[in-house]
């Protein structure tokens, strides 16, 4: 028997069961005949209907005359079973969906596995070809359940809260007790009890409300559909919030790394996930600037264009009669209503209004004489760069932040470029996220920890958590193994 | 106002940013065209100048900090405070935060000539000041972390142009650079002090020290940055004078530019209308750190709200902008200030540090005295 043994008396049991799993909010403990026995369970874990049938109806009708653990054994008709003398055992099976069954002065527990498979829904909106295919539900029990199934680590809480003073939505706060930074469960959840609010329907305004900056295009809390990447987040010492109702759950404090970072770069080889996540990297960055660099060199600076290339441009817009600012906003609107109605519109109408939109106004804007060739491929290119974003939300943002950067190059050429560069990037440290650093590990400059949050390299690397968020426990595998090394043939 | 400043812990920094703030707050519109003002006097020999220069630099940084070292955690204005006693020493210490407001007009002067003579002629001096100075107050009232923030990014995007002179350098006269050590003293003193305006800008650990998490590192960080700085000068002017000869480095005032000129790569060319656009990177920590050195100087001494006096003194610097409008206005202000900074960030803290001991000395005796 490993670890300490049950304790004679049930109240002990539950108490020690209370400490072992705390602000477990959806921990169920009951007792029956008496105070003789104690029945518990974690009740998103569990389907409710065998429990009902096949577990707690038989109880009933004993009605206490089973004073041993064979007696209950006998009347549960159920076939995965086990008594166990150990509290670990027990926490085990609460953890992975079982009913523990605790007679008083026994010092024994009935285990009965009567789990629910969580139906996690397909990933819409964050595909990924190599991982996990699951995505949370609208069904907040579901959700629940989803990150527990990743993650039966007895140190994941689970708080419930509500929040809206009429609709009173059911809201979990999910984080590692060990791992995430007191301070940081202990400020979310203070903005949370904070709101003031009639009715909070979805996850992304909650959100919105308890974010550090409300005028920033830039969102400071991550929405994932994916139970992987909340459970990674989780294990870095993030805060994860779910809301009844909703399909997404919440991560804080995130860095603007983490809007692009996608699931697959933890599935992936290592280099191979270093060379895509770079790729997505310098695709978000071209997309902002692209065409507004292509405004400024054609208005302004056509000089630094070499020769050969200046050719092949003049040619291509000899037919044009606006000025490049006007060709490139008339272009991006066009791509950003394809876009839009594109997300409006049912699937198999989508695919036609794509080739409508990209072939047939594309190909009769260079006809008509309307746009270059030129500016057509570079705006697409952009536009594909901005979708590489995994995160909808910030591929947003990236086509949001086009048209001011385009509009300045415009106006006053590169120069106004760099203006709204060196703009972006003021605001990008004045951000926080929970009062953590927005750009981290960039700045404040952590070079060791560049290798979880920009970077991904081989799995022996991660020994140390990332200290973003300041972890309590800051270990996550042993270093020293990870770090050995043999000579040839040894 | 208190000797010693204890920032909140939050607002603390760490030592190596002082890398990054130093080398950020040396390098600014100067290194475009400090060549022609240093070959002048000493022709061959500038980059000997120019080492010389450097060298100097590490010995006043290393007075900077053993002074602020004696009255541990303070800034000059704490120091001025001790050692001159409340009436001179709150005098010099306005002279110093006006000393150190100008740097925000120059730069931004400069860079309006640089930017009007190559870039666009017609491009409004006052608008440009405005946009820069717009921004120089969005950062600024981020306050210090924002700003060392700003040096980091700054440094991290420009960078790279170290190795744009790979291209000047292949069209480079190696025997330009002999007979070696040809100058006199006397024009090789005068070519030093030209460096001045170009070097300055490690005064500013005189400000930012108190809020430096790690202090007994400070030294090392800062010298760092002062050594990448004369590295970057030495190969600047090295490259300078043998990609030019005397008589052509004469005749260029932005001579760094120049050499842009030449740089071909297949989809672009004209390298200098990229540079000079993103030379805004490194101008924008240099007017954050003054504008904040010197509000800051103001908040301690006369108890004025940083924010407030960020936005007088940065309205102040726009209105000024409208009075230096010419090319010699321009130069009539380099020059100016090209021998204030040689006296107030080169000499003065030399001078500075024997007297912080004696009058610790003095103070510690007084007090064994009083028992």
């Amino acid at each position: 028997m490993l670890g300490p043994g049950l304790p004679a008396s049930l109240e002990e049991v539950v108490g020690q069961l209370r400490q072992k799993l705390p602000r477990s909010a959806d921990l169920v403990v009951r007792t029956l005949h008496r105070g003789q026995l104690g029945v518990f369970y974690i009740s998103s874990l569990i389907d409710q209907d065998r429990l009902q049938r096949s577990v707690l109806a038989p109880l009933q009708r004993l009605g206490g005359r089973a004073a041993t653990p064979q007696a209950l054994l006998d009347i549960v008709p159920l076939g995965s079973v086990q008594v166990t003398r150990a509290l670990a055992d027990l926490i085990d099976g609460l953890l992975s969906g079982w009913v523990c069954l605790v007679l008083d002065s026994q010092k024994q527990a009935v285990l009965v596995q009567v789990d629910a498979t969580p139906q996690a829904a397909e990933p819409q909106r964050e595909y990924a070809v190599v991982g996990q295919q699951a995505a949370f539900t609208e069904d907040f029990n579901t959700n629940v359940a989803l990150v527990r199934k990743m993650l039966p680590d007895s140190s994941l809480c689970n708080e419930a809260l509500s929040v809206g003073t009429r609709s009173k939505t059911r809201l979990s706060l999910l984080y590692v007790r060990d791992i995430a930074s007191e301070q940081n469960v202990n400020s979310i959840r203070q903005r949370i009890t904070d709101l003031e609010i009639d009715s909070v329907t979805n996850i992304s305004v909650l959100s919105h409300l308890i974010d550090d900056n409300s005028l920033s295009v830039f969102a400071q809390m991550m929405l994932t559909e994916r139970p992987d990447l909340v459970t990674y987040a989780l294990m870095e010492g993030k805060i994860a919030v779910l809301l009844d109702g909703s399909s997404l759950a919440c991560l804080a404090p995130c860095t603007i790394w983490d809007f692009m970072k996608t699931s697959e770069d933890y599935n992936m080889r290592w280099n191979l996930a270093l060379f895509v996540r770079g790729l997505r990297v310098f695709a978000m960055l071209s997309s902002t600037l692209i065409t507004a660099l292509y405004v400024a060199a054609l208005t302004y600076h056509y000089q630094v264009i070499p020769i050969n290339l200046l050719d092949s441009l003049i040619e291509s817009r000899l037919r044009v009669p606006f000025p490049p600012l006007y060709e490139a906003l008339l272009l991006e609107v066009i791509i950003e209503l394809l876009r839009e109605a594109g997300a409006r519109l049912p699937t198999k109408v989508g695919q036609t209004m794509g080739i409508v939109g990209g072939i047939v106004i594309g190909e009769a804007a260079v006809q008509a004489g309307f746009t270059s060739n030129i500016l057509i491929m570079l705006v697409a290119l952009g536009a594909l760069a901005s979708f590489t974003a995994p995160n909808y939300i910030f591929g947003m943002v990236i086509r949001l932040l086009r048209f001011p950067m385009i509009l300045l190059a415009g106006w006053l050429g590169m120069l106004g470029v760099m203006f709204g560069t060196a703009f972006l990037m003021l605001h990008l440290l004045r951000m926080t996220s929970l009062g953590h650093p927005y750009l981290w590990p960039l700045y404040p400059l952590r070079w060791k920890n560049w290798r979880e949050a920009l970077l991904r390299i081989r799995m022996p690397a991660y020994a140390h958590r990332s200290s973003y968020g300041r972890p309590e426990d800051t270990q996550r595998f042993s270093a020293v193994h990870a770090r050995e090394q043999h000579d040839i043939d040894e | 106002m208190d000797v010693p400043v204890r920032p909140p812990k939050r607002l603390l920094l760490n030592a190596y940013l002082l890398f990054f703030l130093v080398h950020d707050n040396q390098v600014g519109v100067g290194v475009l065209g400090f060549q022609r003002l240093i070959a002048e006097f000493v022709y061959q020999d500038a980059w000997i100048a120019v080492l010389l220069a450097g060298l100097f630099v590490h010995v006043t940084v290393w007075a900077i900090l053993r002074t602020l070292r004696l009255y541990d955690p303070t800034d000059l204005y704490g120091v001025h405070r001790v050692v001159w006693g409340k009436w001179l020493g709150n005098l010099l210490s306005v002279v110093y935060l006006l000393l150190l407001a100008a740097p925000v007009l120059v730069i931004i002067q400069t860079y309006t000539e640089v930017v009007q003579t190559w870039l666009a002629s017609d491009f409004p001096s006052w608008f440009l000041s405005l946009v820069l100075l717009s921004l120089v107050l969005y950062g600024a009232l981020g306050g210090l972390r924002v700003i060392a923030g700003m040096c980091v990014l700054g440094i991290f995007f420009t960078v790279w142009m170290v190795l744009l002179a790979y291209f000047p350098l292949q069209y480079a006269v190696w025997t330009h650079l002999l007979p070696v050590w040809e100058a006199d003293l006397p024009s090789m003193m005068k070519a030093v002090q030209k460096m001045s305006l170009t070097l300055s800008g490690f005064e500013i650990l005189y400000f930012v020290y108190p809020y430096i998490r790690d202090r007994q590192q400070a030294m090392r960080w800062a010298q760092l940055g002062v050594l990448l700085t004369n590295l970057l000068y030495l190969t600047a002017m090295l490259t300078a004078t043998v990609y030019f000869s005397h008589e052509q480095l004469m005749r260029n005032i932005w001579a760094q530019l120049s050499m842009l000129k030449i740089i071909q790569i297949p989809f672009l060319e004209r390298f200098e209308y990229v540079v000079i656009p993103l030379w805004v990177l490194v101008l924008l920590p240099n007017l954050l750190l003054y504008t904040w050195a010197s509000t800051r100087g103001l908040k301690r001494i006369f108890s004025l709200s940083q924010k407030k006096s960020t936005i007088a003194l940065l309205f102040v610097v726009f209105a000024a902008g409208f009075f230096f409008n010419t090319r010699q206005k321009i130069n009539t202000l380099n020059n100016l200030f090209n021998i204030v900074y040689f006296y107030a960030v080169f000499l003065y803290p030399l001078l500075l540090y024997p007297i912080a001991i004696l009058r610790k000395k003095w103070q510690t005796r007084q007090e064994v005295a009083k028992g």
